[in-house]
């Protein structure tokens, strides 16, 4: 499961205890790193700040600031990919998802197999981004 | 007849004579006499008014000038004929005849002619009614009951007489259209017993009876039943009918054919609550989804925790496949309430039919079924949301392959139609399946209706849905020999 490179950093954010627990179980079984956990937008922007991650896993309905608007915020800054994991399945907030560079956009319930697919296509992209 | 004429009483008695004078010169009716060469000798007062002239103008001219041309020409002649012959054409007869006043108007008689013989010489005394007033009446009511009559017979309506025992006693062509029967087949008998479904009839009935009683009936609605045994929903008024002698002998009904305006007014009702259910189900998306990721997450937790507990890793699955049924029930109904926007393209049916078995085969590859598709070339490219017609074609094929017997055939067939006066393609699809039953032709569209176990109840009304929005027509009935059959129509464009 760990291969050679580095693990894969990882920063997570829902607002949701189960989940934020359940995707950081999934990530770290999968092999990576979950670095920093956040239950905001306002948290999702200052952790990648603090650890500047690989990767963001992130909800798009959160209180104070959204997923997508912290998304949005941190590019200013710094490419990261990004999973847009949400209840919404709107097309507008796709194209915007894909706008600030989400890899992803699923729809919940995501189970572990499928968050496990996408989190080895999301490394993928992350070691392609490296090499270029 | 006239053989042996009377005689008339001859009184020379003054006060008789006057007397008689007086009912002549003072009667109604014209009367004038002639000789036996038709030369006028007599005519009365009203005689001289009928036809306009003075007593001078008429005695001593011969009567034909009483008469239109073409038959006055001929009167001598009918005289010398009765006169030889003695067959009498209007002599102690009487009939309707033409008459000619001074002015050349002509107007209808009644004439009444007696031969008289009086010292060996013969007399006529004929005896005229104006009868313009009878035959313009006679003729007004005529046109009346034409008109009547051609407006009950054109009438886009039910027009049903029915006598105070509830037999038949008038049904129109427009009924006999609706219903499939014709008026020989049904006249005479009990029209609730034809043609009031049953549960239907008690109440039916006391309504007439409320009718025959002089309460008018308006606006009541209920059923009819074709020759078919398919249901039209009508709207009823009625009166009852009065002879003169003011007796009820019968009930007057009109009635509208509303089948299609309720249908209407049920489909914009449940697009009303479509409408409702999708604004709740939108409202409803955002949490649902994160509870049963909540679920999910915890169930996935689970079973990290459970690696080694093979029982409770079945509870676990169990719980995630309960949960999965649930996400795809809510799925479709979200489906089933979310507007449907149409992609339209240009494709062939035939292929999309035959591509449509081939992803059904290759969930069911365990039945022996064939699939027979027959699509007219002129009729087989249309413009539609292809994707969508997929949606319904699969729902309708994979309903039919459920019902089908082992190495049953299903087949596909188009035919030209009409919607709304548009051209329009028909595709059956027919199975021979065991058929649909009544319940199920009623409510194969409904909603979370369903026969299969496992199955949410939506296939169809989605399926239903989609042909509406593209303004075509899903219907279920079985054909002719047993199976089910589920006609598609789409408007189309022809190809010659």
């Amino acid at each position: 499961m760990v291969n050679s490179s580095p693990k894969l950093r990882i920063v997570i954010a829902d607002d949701e205890p189960d989940v934020r627990e359940f995707l950081s179980r999934a990530c770290q079984l999968c092999g990576f790193e979950v670095v920093g956990v956040a239950e905001n937008g306002v948290q999702l922007t200052r952790c990648c700040a603090d650890c500047s991650p690989d990767l963001i896993l992130t909800d798009v309905m959160m209180p104070e600031v959204d997923g997508l608007t912290a998304l949005g915020e941190i590019r200013e800054h710094v490419a990261i990919p990004s999973i847009v994991i949400t209840a919404h399945d709107r097309p507008e907030l796709r194209l915007q998802a894909a706008e600030f560079g989400a890899v992803a956009y699923l729809i919940k319930p995501v189970s572990l197999a499928s968050l496990r697919d996408i989190l080895k296509i999301a490394e993928q992209r992350v070691a392609e981004s490296r090499r270029a | 007849m006239t053989s042996n004429p009377p005689t008339p009483r001859v009184q020379d008695s003054f006060s008789e004579e006057g007397f008689l004078r007086a009912v002549v010169d003072t009667i109604v009716d014209a009367i004038v006499t002639i000789d036996a060469r038709g030369v006028i000798l007599q005519a009365n007062p009203a005689a001289l008014k009928i036809f306009g002239y003075t007593t001078g103008e008429l005695v001593g001219n011969n009567v034909s000038m009483l008469m239109p041309a073409d038959i006055g020409r001929q009167h001598d002649g009918y005289l010398e004929a009765f006169l030889k012959t003695r067959v009498a054409k209007i002599i102690g007869i009487g009939r309707q005849v033409t008459a000619v006043r001074k002015d050349g108007t002509e107007f209808p008689i009644e004439l009444a002619v007696s031969e008289v013989s009086i010292d060996g010489n013969k007399y006529f005394t004929g005896i005229m009614r104006d009868i313009s007033e009878k035959v313009r009446v006679e003729e007004a009511v005529r046109q009346e009951r034409d008109f009547s009559r051609s407006l009950i017979d054109t009438a886009h309506a039910i027009i049903l007489v029915l006598d105070p025992l509830g037999r038949i006693e008038q049904f129109n062509p427009y009924l006999e259209e609706l219903t499939g029967y014709t008026i020989d087949e049904v006249i005479g008998k009990d029209w609730f017993e034809l043609f009031i479904p049953e549960a239907e009839r008690p109440d039916i009935r006391d309504v007439f009876s409320r009718t025959l009683s002089g309460k008018p009936v308006v606006s009541n609605v209920n059923a009819i039943l074709t020759k078919i045994g398919k249901e039209r929903v009508v709207a009823w008024s009625g009166r009852r009918l009065l002879n003169l002698a003011g007796d009820v002998i019968g009930v007057l009904a009109i009635g509208n054919d509303i089948t299609e305006l309720k249908a209407a007014e049920r489909r914009l009702v449940q697009s009303e609550r479509l409408a409702a259910v999708g604004q709740m189900v939108t409202g409803l998306a955002h949490e649902s989804r994160n509870a049963l990721q909540r679920t999910l997450a915890s169930l996935e937790m689970l079973e990290m925790d459970a690696g080694d507990a093979p029982d409770a890793l079945v509870l676990i699955q169990r719980a995630k496949r309960a949960m999965s049924e649930l996400q795809r029930l809510y799925d479709e109904v979200r489906n089933y309430a979310a507007p449907i926007k149409l992609d339209r393209s240009t494709f062939s049916l035939s292929q999309l039919l035959e591509e449509t078995w081939e992803l059904v085969r290759q969930v069911h590859d365990e039945q022996l079924v064939s699939f027979d598709v027959r699509i007219q070339p002129e009729l087989d490219i249309i413009e539609a949301d292809r994707d969508r017609l997929q949606q319904v074609f699969r729902n309708v094929i994979e309903n039919a392959l459920a019902v089908s017997p082992s190495e049953g055939l299903i087949r596909a067939a188009s035919a030209k139609c009409e919607l709304n006066g548009q051209p329009a393609v028909r595709v059956s699809v027919t199975d021979d399946g065991p058929g649909l039953s009544d319940e199920q032709l009623k409510r194969i569209f409904d909603p979370f209706y369903t026969t299969k176990t496992r199955g949410t109840g939506l296939g169809m009304a989605i399926a239903a849905r989609i042909v509406t929005a593209h303004n075509g027509l899903l219907t279920a009935d079985n054909h002719d020999s047993l199976g089910a059959e589920i006609s598609i129509s789409l408007p189309c464009q022809i190809r010659s």
